[in-house]
């Protein structure tokens, strides 16, 4: 018998999601952004600028806190976010899923979110409720130093959080690893419905690459 | 894995200081340390939250 360890979910195939439950035909989640090889253009952005080349979108050098991201063009209850990442040398990086649709400036309010970052030692997952940001989670275990030379990280972030499922997880597949769940919140119901999602970076050169894919129902 | 309510601390006006819990106000009294991963488990109130935690 020939072991391959990690055929099964190495690459960017949904086997992982499928045996987790989180996709499928049972889940009713379909594909709402299919960035395979190149990513779309932004319905918004605000902060430090990023700008799409094909397969990747690079920051630019400033560091600020800021974020970039697509209306979904429908409501949604259930999500699954994700996407690659390489620090260079910012910090945060991470996904989230907004109530509303992008507005222009401030992603404030309303959304979760989930982060990793090198300078303050932490992953972490939480919430806006109006312009105040709520810590539900935080792992101070797993961190990938905002380098150069890093290498590329996946960030996932699958979002239920309707009365009755009421689950939040982030997962993080580091370099060439499997995908992990990092972090699970149980019973917030905050938001329980999204109409856009976004990358949130600080800037300093970072990119997201693809593929950058977007799941919902 | 422990499961401890604790008072909120923070201001939440950044991402850099979030209101979360102060293990400091745990019903059993402080812990006497920072849990390197806590996650909520539901519960939260206008000053609580319900956390599941990792012991040191």
């Amino acid at each position: 018998m020939t072991y391959h360890p990690l055929a099964e979910t190495h690459d960017t195939g949904t086997s992982y999601w499928e045996s987790l439950g989180l996709l499928g035909a049972s889940t009713g989640m379909a594909p709402i952004i299919t960035a395979s090889t190149t990513i779309p253009a932004f319905d918004g952005q605000d902060g430090t600028a990023m700008t799409i080349s094909d397969s990747v979108a690079k920051a630019t050098t400033g560091n600020a806190e800021s974020w970039a991201g697509w209306n979904l063009g429908a409501t949604y209850t259930k999500l699954l976010i994700i996407a690659y990442v390489q620090p260079s040398t910012g910090s945060y990086m991470g996904i989230g899923a907004k109530v509303d649709v992008i507005p222009v400036g401030s992603i404030k309010p309303d959304a979760y979110q989930t982060r990793y970052a090198d300078a303050y030692g932490l992953a972490d997952l939480g919430k806006y409720v109006g312009t105040s940001w709520t810590g539900l989670a935080s792992e101070t275990t797993i961190l990938q130093d905002s380098a150069t030379d890093a290498p590329v990280w996946g960030l996932a972030f699958y979002l239920d959080p309707t009365l009755g499922s009421e689950v939040l997880k982030t997962f993080f597949k580091a370099g060439s690893s499997q995908w992990f769940e990092a972090m699970e919140v149980t019973g917030d119901t905050a938001h329980t419905s999204f109409q856009s999602v976004y990358l949130r970076h600080d800037g300093a050169s970072c990119r997201y690459i693809t593929p950058i894919m977007v799941w919902g129902a | 894995m422990e499961i401890g309510t604790f008072q909120k601390t923070g201001t939440g006006e950044s991402q850099e200081d979030p209101i979360r819990p102060d293990f400091e106000t745990g019903p059993g009294g402080p812990l006497g340390y920072e849990p390197v991963m806590w996650e909520s488990v539901g519960g939260e109130t206008a000053t609580t939250m319900t956390v599941r935690y990792q012991t040191q």
